[in-house]
C-alpha cells in the first residue's frame, strides 16, 4: 500500500555512526519548519497520488516535535491526501523523559504507531554508539505511551555495536521483552564511510565484534525473539502478528511513497526524486511559496524495477512472488534476473517454495552475495 | 680535431649527486638555455625522474673553452646506476676514454661504485676522483678522500671538492676532464668500427642506435652492417646530441653520435655490437659484445582474461625499446593466458611491470621471481628450468644446480653482525671481511641468486637501517637441495603459487606462506583449506573460515538507491580478484610468495 514519509531534520546531537541528514534544532526553528511543512503538504507538490495506508515521521528525531507540531502536520496530510480507514500513523520517538502530555498528545493527534529508539539498554554501550540516553528513561516511556492507548509499540536495538557481544545482545533481548513491544527491529551496525564511528574504528580507537561474532549476535536475536511468538518477517524486524511495520512493508513490497521535507525520497511511478537535502533551501522555496527543489535520483524501466522488487522484497522472510512479478513485469524483464539467482539457490541461499522465491536462514546473513547478483 | 674531443662518463651512487652534477656541466658549458634547464635533464622517463634512480642512458656533447683558450668536444656519456644494468654500464664505458667518479662527501664509497670504479679501471679509463655535497654539514673530506685512496689506489690530493648543488668546483672539474682524460685514439682512415652503447625505438625514424666510433667515419647514405648479425642497412641520418638531437653530416673515430637506418626493431641494435661499413667492412669487432641473458623470470597475467590482447601489445611496445626484455606465451591452470617474462635483474622485473600498469593502463598479477635451474635428469639430459610450474618430476632428477653470485656488502661496523646473520639465513657462504675504514667494512659473501631476489636487498635495509650498500654479480651455478614447495587451495595445487626452496627451508616457508594466504584469502561463502606440500606429502595447513554475515541490515525506500550503488561498488571490488576455480584470491597473493620473510619479524 502507498505511504507518505516526513522527515524532521533535527537531532539535538548527532550519534555517532548516523549519516542521516540532520541539524540541532530551536524551538522557533521547529516551528518555522512545521509551518512550512504544513504548507508543502497542503500545496500537494506531487498532484494526484493514490490513497495511502501509512504515514511515518522519521528522522532526525521527529519527538523533539510538540504534539501540536504533530497535529498539525497530520491535518495538513488529511487534508491533502486520501487516507485509508484504519491508517497507520508512526512516529519515531527518543526515549528521553517525555514532557507532561506528550503521550496522550501524539495519540489525539493521531498517531497510532511508536518506535522507540532504544539501541541498548547498556549504558557503557550507548556511549559506545555515541547517544546520550538513559536506559532507565525507557520504561517509563512506554508505560506512558500505553496509557495514552498507543497500540503498536515498538523497539529499535542494535547488534555488533563497539564492545557488544552476544551476551549484552541477550541481555539487551530480555530487557526489550520486559516492555512488552508488538514489534522489534533489531539492526546489525553498517559503518557508513565519514561518521565519526568510522573514523575511530579506522584509527584503531574503537573496535568491532568480528565477523563470527555479529553473526552469532544476529542469529541470538533472531532465536530469542522467534521463540516467543515474534514472527521474523524482514531481515532486521520482528513483529507480533498484526504488527508488521505497515509503512516499511510498503517500500519491500515495491509500493510508491511520497516524501516531504530536505532529503525525503519519494517513488512515484518508476520515478526516484528527493527533495533536496538542504533545510534552508527548503524553508526559502516553501515560504516564498514555491515547491521545494528536488533532484531525480533514478528513472526505473521494467527491468530496473524487477531488480528493485528483488533486491527489496528477498529482504522479507516471505520472499517474492515470482508468477507475480511475471504478471506484473513481463517474461522478458523478470525471468534473466530470477535467472542470475540460480548460483544462490544452489549454495543453498535461496529456496523457492511455490512461486515464492525466498532467503534461507544461512541467506539471511549473506543476502548481499545475493543481492550483488542482481545488481550492475 | 679527434685531439680536442674527450669522452667520459660519470660513475656514482644513487643519491651522490650525478644527476645534479650532469646538470650542472650542461649549465656551464651553456649547452642549455637556462629555459631549457630542468632538474636532471638527462633521466628521460617519469618512473626514472620519480624514482631518483637512472635506467637509461642519455649521452650529450659539451663546447667548453678550457683555459688553454681552445675549445673542446667533451662527450657525456651517462651510465645506469643499478646492477641489473651491468652490462650496459661496461659499454657505456667502453666508449669512453675517462670516468668521472663521484663520491658523497658523507657517505664515502658505497658498493654499487665500487663495482662500477671496478668495471671502469678494466676499461683502463682515466679515472677523476670527486668528492660532491662537500657543503653539507655532515661532511668529512678528509675521510672520505682517505677512503679513496685505500680503497681506490686514486691520490688523496687529486681528488676534486665540488657541491653540484651549489656549482662550487665545476670549472675545475671540466679542466681535469681536458688535461687528464686522453684523447680518443683510432684512425679515421680504417674501415668503420662504431660500438653501439644504447639505443631506443623512434616510431618516425626506426631504431635508433647510439655509438662510439672507433676507426673510420660513417656518413648518410652509407651501407652499415650489425657484426654480430651480419644483417645490413642503408644510414638516413647521423647526428649528435646537443643534448637535442641534432644531424650531422659525418661522425669520424673518436666522435660519439647516433645513427638511425630505418632498422624495425632494437634487435638489430645491440648494446656492444659494432656497426661497420657494408662495402668496407672491418676485419674484427670490437671486444665485449655479448648477448645479454635474462636472470630473472616471473609470469605476467592480466587480472582480466580479456585483457590478454592489450598485455602481449604493450609487451611488444615495450620490447621495440628494450631488448633485454623477454617473453613468451605461458598458460596457468590458476591464471589462464599469460606471460612468462625474463628480466636482467629485479629493479627490471618492477620497472617493467609499472611501466605497463602505468603507461598501459593494465592491471597484472606477477607471480614470484624465479631464477634459472640447471635440473640434470636420470637420463642424462639436462633441461633449464626458470618456472616452478615446469619442475620435473622429483623421481627423474637426480640433481640440481642453482645460480650464485658472490654478494658485496658495505656497512658501517655496527651492523656487520646483522649482515652476517641474514647472509646465513640466505645460504650464504663467507669469504671475505675487509675493514674499509676504521668503521666502515666490506663483506663477501656468496649467496644464491634466489636468495637475493627474494627480498634480500629489503631485509638488508632493515637490518641496517638503510646504510648498507650492496651489490652483486653473477659468478656461475652450485650443487644444491632444493625442493618444489607447492600450494593448494582446496587440495588443487595452484601452480602459480608454486616455488623452488631449499630443502631445510622448506617447513619454513611452507608454514609462513599458508599462514600469509590465511590472513590475505577473504572469507568466502565456503571454508577454504590452505595446504603447503612438498609432493604428496603436506608440510602445512590453514583453513579460512567460510563467510557468516554479509547484509545491509537497513534498507528503506530513502536508501535504494545509495544502497545499489554500494552493492555494485562491492561487486565491482570482487572482479579484481582472481578465481581460482571457485576461490577467489585477491591479486596480492601471488606476489605475497615473496615477502614470507617479512612474517618473521
Amino acid at each position: 500500500m502507498p505511504g507518505i514519509y516526513i522527515h524532521i531534520p533535527f537531532c539535538t546531537r548527532k550519534c555517532a555512526y548516523c549519516d542521516f541528514y540532520s541539524l540541532p534544532a530551536s524551538p522557533h526553528l521547529l516551528q518555522r519548519y512545521t509551518q512550512a511543512l504544513v504548507a508543502d503538504i497542503r500545496r500537494r507538490p506531487h498532484g494526484s497520488f493514490p490513497a495511502a495506508a501509512s504515514v511515518y515521521l522519521g528522522g532526525g528525531t521527529p519527538s523533539l516535535l510538540s504534539p501540536a507540531q504533530v497535529g498539525a502536520i497530520l491535518d495538513a496530510v488529511a487534508a491533502s491526501h486520501d487516507l485509508l480507514p484504519g491508517v497507520e500513523v508512526s512516529v519515531e520517538v527518543n526515549p528521553a523523559p517525555l514532557r507532561a502530555g506528550f503521550a496522550r498528545g501524539l495519540a489525539a493527534a493521531g498517531v497510532t504507531r511508536v518506535s522507540l529508539g532504544v539501541q541498548t539498554f547498556q549504558p557503557a554501550l550507548l556511549r559506545g554508539l555515541g547517544r546520550r540516553q538513559r536506559p532507565e528513561d525507557v520504561a517509563p516511556a512506554v508505560h506512558q505511551f500505553r496509557r495514552a492507548g498507543i497500540s503498536s509499540l515498538g523497539v529499535d536495538l542494535v547488534l555488533g555495536g563497539p564492545g557488544m557481544t552476544t551476551a549484552s545482545v541477550a541481555e539487551d533481548l530480555r530487557r526489550t521483552l520486559e516492555m512488552a513491544p508488538e514489534h522489534v527491529s533489531a539492526y546489525l551496525l553498517a559503518l557508513e564511510p565519514g561518521t565519526p564511528l568510522a573514523r575511530a574504528v579506522a584509527a584503531g580507537r574503537v573496535d568491532l565484534p568480528g565477523e563470527d561474532e555479529e553473526a552469532s549476535q544476529y542469529e541470538t536475536a533472531r532465536e530469542v525473539l522467534t521463540s516467543v511468538g515474534y514472527r521474523h518477517y524482514e531481515l532486521s524486524n520482528f513483529a507480533l502478528p498484526g504488527h508488521a511495520c505497515r509503512h516499511n512493508l510498503g517500500y519491500w513490497e515495491g509500493q510508491d511513497y511520497l516524501g516531504y521535507g530536505p532529503g525525503a525520497v519519494s517513488l512515484v511511478s518508476g520515478v526516484r526524486s528527493m527533495v533536496r537535502a538542504d533545510l534552508y533551501s527548503y524553508l526559502r522555496e516553501v515560504e516564498a511559496g514555491r515547491p521545494p527543489q528536488r533532484v531525480v535520483l533514478e528513472t526505473l524501466g521494467a527491468v530496473d524495477r524487477v531488480r528493485e522488487r528483488l533486491l527489496m522484497g528477498l529482504r522479507l522472510t516471505e520472499g517474492v512472488c515470482a508468477a507475480q512479478l511475471e504478471a506484473e513485469f513481463g517474461p522478458e524483464a523478470t525471468r534473466p534476473l530470477l535467472a542470475v539467482l540460480q548460483p544462490a539457490a544452489a549454495a543453498g541461499l535461496l529456496e523457492y517454495a511455490g512461486n515464492r522465491v525466498r532467503l534461507t536462514g544461512r541467506g539471511q546473513l549473506l543476502a548481499n552475495e545475493v543481492f550483488r547478483a542482481l545488481v550492475g | 680535431m679527434q685531439e680536442k674531443i674527450r669522452n667520459f662518463s660519470i660513475i656514482a651512487h644513487i643519491d651522490h649527486g650525478k644527476s645534479t652534477l650532469a646538470d650542472r656541466l650542461l649549465e656551464a658549458t651553456g649547452a642549455l638555455s637556462p629555459r631549457e634547464m630542468r632538474e636532471q635533464f638527462l633521466d628521460k622517463m617519469d618512473l626514472e625522474r620519480e624514482r631518483g634512480i637512472t635506467i637509461k642512458l642519455q649521452p650529450v656533447r659539451l663546447r667548453y673553452r678550457a683555459r688553454d683558450g681552445q675549445d673542446y668536444v667533451l662527450n657525456l656519456i651517462d651510465t645506469p646506476g643499478h646492477v641489473d644494468f651491468t652490462y650496459e654500464v661496461s659499454r657505456s664505458l667502453a666508449a669512453c676514454e675517462g670516468a668521472v667518479l663521484v663520491v658523497d662527501a658523507s657517505q664515502g664509497i658505497e658498493a654499487q661504485t665500487l663495482a662500477n670504479v671496478y668495471l671502469a679501471m678494466d676499461q683502463n679509463l682515466e679515472i677523476i676522483g670527486v668528492m660532491n655535497k662537500i657543503d653539507l654539514p655532515g661532511a668529512e673530506p678528509d675521510r672520505v678522500a682517505e677512503e679513496m685512496e685505500e680503497v681506490l689506489g686514486l691520490q688523496r690530493e687529486e681528488v676534486l671538492r665540488i657541491s653540484a648543488k651549489l656549482g662550487i668546483g665545476i670549472e675545475e672539474l671540466l679542466e681535469a676532464i681536458v688535461e687528464r682524460i686522453p684523447p680518443p685514439s683510432g684512425d679515421a682512415s680504417e674501415p668503420l668500427r662504431a660500438l653501439i652503447f644504447d639505443s631506443y625505438f623512434d616510431s618516425y625514424r626506426g631504431a635508433i642506435s647510439y655509438l662510439r666510433v672507433f676507426d673510420g667515419q660513417v656518413r648518410k647514405g652509407d651501407r652499415i652492417r650489425m657484426m654480430s648479425s651480419g644483417r645490413e642497412f642503408e644510414v638516413t641520418e647521423i647526428g649528435v646530441f646537443t643534448p637535442h638531437m641534432e644531424p650531422v653530416e659525418v661522425l669520424a673515430a673518436g666522435e660519439v653520435g647516433y645513427l638511425a637506418a630505418s632498422i624495425k626493431n632494437v634487435k638489430d641494435t645491440r648494446v656492444g655490437d659494432t656497426i661497420t661499413s657494408a662495402e668496407r667492412p672491418a676485419a674484427a669487432p670490437l671486444p665485449g659484445y655479448r648477448q645479454v641473458k635474462s636472470v630473472v623470470f616471473c609470469g605476467l597475467y592480466p587480472v582480466e582474461t580479456s585483457e590478454y590482447d592489450r598485455l602481449r601489445d604493450a609487451l611488444e611496445k615495450l620490447r621495440l625499446n628494450d631488448a633485454s626484455l623477454q617473453f613468451e606465451p605461458e598458460t596457468s591452470e590458476a591464471l589462464g593466458l599469460g606471460f612468462r617474462c625474463g628480466f636482467l635483474g629485479l629493479l627490471h622485473l618492477e620497472i617493467v611491470r609499472e611501466r605497463l600498469e602505468r603507461e598501459y593502463d593494465l592491471e597484472l598479477i606477477a607471480t614470484a621471481p624465479s631464477v634459472v635451474y640447471q635440473v640434470f635428469l636420470t637420463d642424462g639430459r639436462v633441461v633449464l628450468v626458470d618456472n616452478p610450474a615446469r619442475w620435473p618430476n622429483p623421481q627423474y632428477i637426480e640433481r640440481v644446480q642453482e645460480p650464485y653470485v658472490k654478494a658485496i656488502v658495505m656497512v658501517p661496523d655496527e651492523y656487520v653482525g646483522g649482515v652476517m646473520e641474514l647472509c646465513q639465513e640466505r645460504r650464504g657462504t663467507f669469504r671475505n671481511m675487509e675493514y674499509l675504514s676504521p668503521h666502515r667494512v666490506m663483506l663477501t659473501y656468496d649467496v644464491p641468486l634466489a636468495e637475493i631476489v627474494f627480498d634480500f636487498f629489503d631485509a638488508l635495509k632493515s637490518r641496517t637501517r638503510g646504510y648498507a650498500s650492496f651489490d652483486y654479480e653473477l659468478i656461475g651455478y652450485q650443487d644444491a637441495n632444493l625442493v618444489k614447495l607447492e600450494i593448494l587451495l582446496n587440495g588443487d595445487p595452484v601452480d602459480a603459487l608454486s616455488t623452488i626452496v631449499h630443502r631445510d627451508r622448506a617447513y619454513q616457508r611452507g608454514r609462513t606462506l599458508v599462514e600469509r594466504l590465511r590472513r590475505i584469502i577473504p572469507r568466502q561463502m565456503y571454508e577454504v583449506a590452505i595446504q603447503a606440500a612438498i609432493g604428496s606429502r603436506v608440510i602445512a595447513r590453514e583453513s579460512v573460515k567460510a563467510r557468516r554475515k554479509d547484509v545491509l541490515a537497513k534498507c528503506y525506500g530513502g536508501d535504494v538507491t545509495r544502497k545499489k550503488k554500494l552493492l555494485e561498488k562491492q561487486k565491482e571490488g570482487k572482479k579484481k580478484m582472481k578465481q581460482i576455480g571457485s576461490i577467489e584470491v585477491p591479486k596480492d597473493a601471488f606476489i605475497s610468495v615473496l615477502n614470507v620473510d617479512e612474517d618473521k619479524r
